[in-house]
């Protein structure tokens, strides 16, 4: 992800530009879904929050002023997906709920994913996608998550051995 | 499976997953009534030091700002700003560099962009963001990608370094938009002031004409300059220290450690192989002055796999002449190599100080006569427990159990490392 051009089109997207904005959906798309489907474990929720969070990005560009456009744009993400979790909690009975998030867990995607979900934790979850699919450093997470770096350092590498080790079991 | 290989995995299943553009998206207007102008550099604020970088840097492209101000660029003196980048070949052929100018005006339009001989001119001709209305930083990123295009740089092996001499604003912008730019691509980037620069190489009594890299590696090897660079560490936080370029340095030295430990292996099997095809028993010897001994009959592909992996281990620093080498080497590093494992997670950068202290430890221990083995283990032991002490001050969820299991396999293993010395 070349954040140095993300940031170049969120200027040309505050300049009324939609083909900035098109061309920040196909960059930026994957990270946002995968976070927000790591903390949902609903495709369509997710898919739902995904949407959202792009038509807020296009709502309040204005209110970006500069720095790094990728953690603004996550942060909605991570905002919007935390507030339907919370909502879903209030009104979702707890024994319902599925233990990893409150949702059932879908079987979209192959065997990379369903490992994801199967073998980690909410937390874990987000970390791993957050690095390895929407491209951040650990330290931009632990900005993100609002948590400490050696935390998500720990919490990354647990979590990668959690996941080898499943995967190697199944082969 | 690799992490690469998950990795990607990951990627391609959500590629798949993640949806196009809904309808009511598509619909949604951009509301640019009350936007804001964004100001037209806006680089993220990264450490301003050193990043980490990978181990082995084969090449490195140095960025060097202002120096028409010192004359190295005599004429252009009109101009604010001036970029050199400098690309070293490998380490073996450091003294085969490329050198190109770029010169900007005090808006930071580039004005000239020159290389000084044909391999740079190469690389200048090859890309269209050389265009004046470019910005520098844009210009400098565009000569990476020619660079990483023509085949000068392997991925993950480039420093990068941006040097200001005055800190101007337009020179540090330009810096953390390349920044973001490398670390998008090689994920190695150093961005220093020439304050910082000339205030380290007079530190150190290095050469102010030394470059950046040279300066750092020339540091290193002086008495001090690892302790100074943890104290600041400390002083600053672990996110400096995650920075820094002893990391780097540590990084380098466990992964030497490891593809020692990986070559040691590989001859290891091999010589049991020719031992076995040769009808020799344990006290028999394979090896003399590093080949295989003269009327002991191995077939022709033993022989051969086994001298090209004893070359392999050569080139490493592993020197194998006879076969107690090549034991006490398969002892050592069966003994440590699950500690390297873990060195080089991610995990506990914060502890790094100790952590220096542990690897220059298992360092030393390499040289370690059985005499000094003992003494030199409670030197290790008091690092680990420093190390120890200071991840569990960490309070890291789950921390405990991984510690407790560490620091048996830790002592179990140093504990066996001095007996067999």
């Amino acid at each position: 992800m070349n954040k140095a051009r993300l940031n170049k089109l969120a200027l040309q997207m505050q300049k009324g530009d939609e083909d900035a904005f098109c061309e920040i959906y196909q960059i930026t798309k994957k990270g946002v879904f995968s976070f927000v489907y790591s903390v949902v474990g609903d495709y369509s929720v997710a898919e739902e929050i995904m949407q959202d969070t792009f038509i807020k990005v296009k709502q309040n560009i204005n209110s970006f002023n500069g720095g790094n456009f990728s953690a603004w744009l996550i942060q909605i993400a991570k905002n919007m997906a935390f507030n339907h979790i919370k909502k879903a909690k209030r009104e979702t009975p707890l024994e319902d709920a599925d233990k990893k998030g409150g949702y059932t867990i879908n079987e979209s995607g192959g065997v990379a994913v369903e490992a994801l979900q199967k073998v980690l934790g909410e937390e874990e979850r987000q970390i791993v996608v957050l690095h390895a699919v929407g491209g951040y450093k650990h330290r931009e997470i632990a900005e993100i998550l609002n948590k400490p770096l050696g935390t998500v350092t720990w919490t990354y590498k647990n979590a990668m051995r959690k996941l080898k080790n499943y995967i190697e079991g199944e082969n | 499976m690799k992490n690469k290989k998950y990795f990607k995995m990951l990627n391609d299943e959500f590629e798949q997953m993640t949806p196009e553009m809904s309808d009511k998206l598509k619909n949604t207007r951009l509301n640019v009534s009350a936007a804001k102008t964004l100001p037209e550099k806006h680089g993220i604020k990264k450490s301003p030091f050193v990043k980490i970088a990978a181990y082995a840097c084969s090449f490195l492209l140095v960025a060097t700002g202002v120096l028409a101000i010192t004359g190295v660029f005599g004429g252009y003196v009109k101009y604010d700003t001036c970029y050199a980048v400098e690309i070293s070949q490998t380490q073996a052929k450091s003294s085969d560099k490329t050198n190109i100018t770029v010169i900007a005006d005090e808006k930071g339009k580039v004005v000239k962009v020159s290389a000084e001989d044909r391999k740079g001119q190469i690389l200048v001709s090859g890309s269209s963001s050389y265009s004046a209305e470019n910005g520098a930083e844009s210009v400098l990123s565009g000569i990476a990608q020619a660079a990483l295009n023509a085949g000068y740089f392997s991925d993950g092996l480039m420093n990068v370094s941006v040097i200001s001499s005055r800190g101007d604003k337009a020179t540090k912008d330009a810096a953390e938009n390349c920044q973001e730019y490398f670390e998008g691509e090689v994920e190695n980037y150093v961005s220093v002031t020439q304050k910082d620069k000339s205030q380290f190489c007079q530190t150190y009594g290095l050469s102010a004409d030394a470059s950046l890299t040279e300066a750092f590696d020339a540091a290193a090897q002086k008495d001090g300059y690892l302790e100074g660079m943890l104290k600041k560490a400390s002083e600053e936080g672990g996110d400096a220290f995650y920075d820094s370029y002893t990391v780097q340095l540590l990084n380098e030295y466990i992964t030497l450690h490891e593809a020692r430990s990986v070559a040691c292996e590989n001859v290891f099997a091999t010589f049991e192989q020719a031992k076995t095809e040769a009808g020799l028993g344990l006290f028999d010897n394979l090896l003399e002055n590093g080949k295989i001994t003269e009327g002991v009959e191995v077939s022709v592909n033993t022989r051969q796999m086994l001298e090209k992996q004893l070359s392999d281990c050569m080139a490493l620093g592993l020197d194998i002449k006879e076969d107690d080498d090549l034991y006490a080497a398969k002892a050592f590093y069966v003994l440590v190599s699950p500690e390297f494992v873990r060195f080089t997670a991610e995990v506990f950068i914060e502890a790094g100080a100790a952590l220096a202290d542990i690897v220059k430890g298992i360092s030393d221990a390499i040289g370690v006569v059985s005499g000094e083995a003992q003494s030199y283990y409670q030197y290790v032991k008091t690092e680990w427990k420093n190390f120890y002490d200071d991840v569990k001050n960490q309070s890291v969820s789950g921390s405990e159990d991984f510690l407790q299991k560490m620091d048996t396999s830790f002592k179990n293993e140093f504990q066996t490392l001095c007996k067999a010395f």
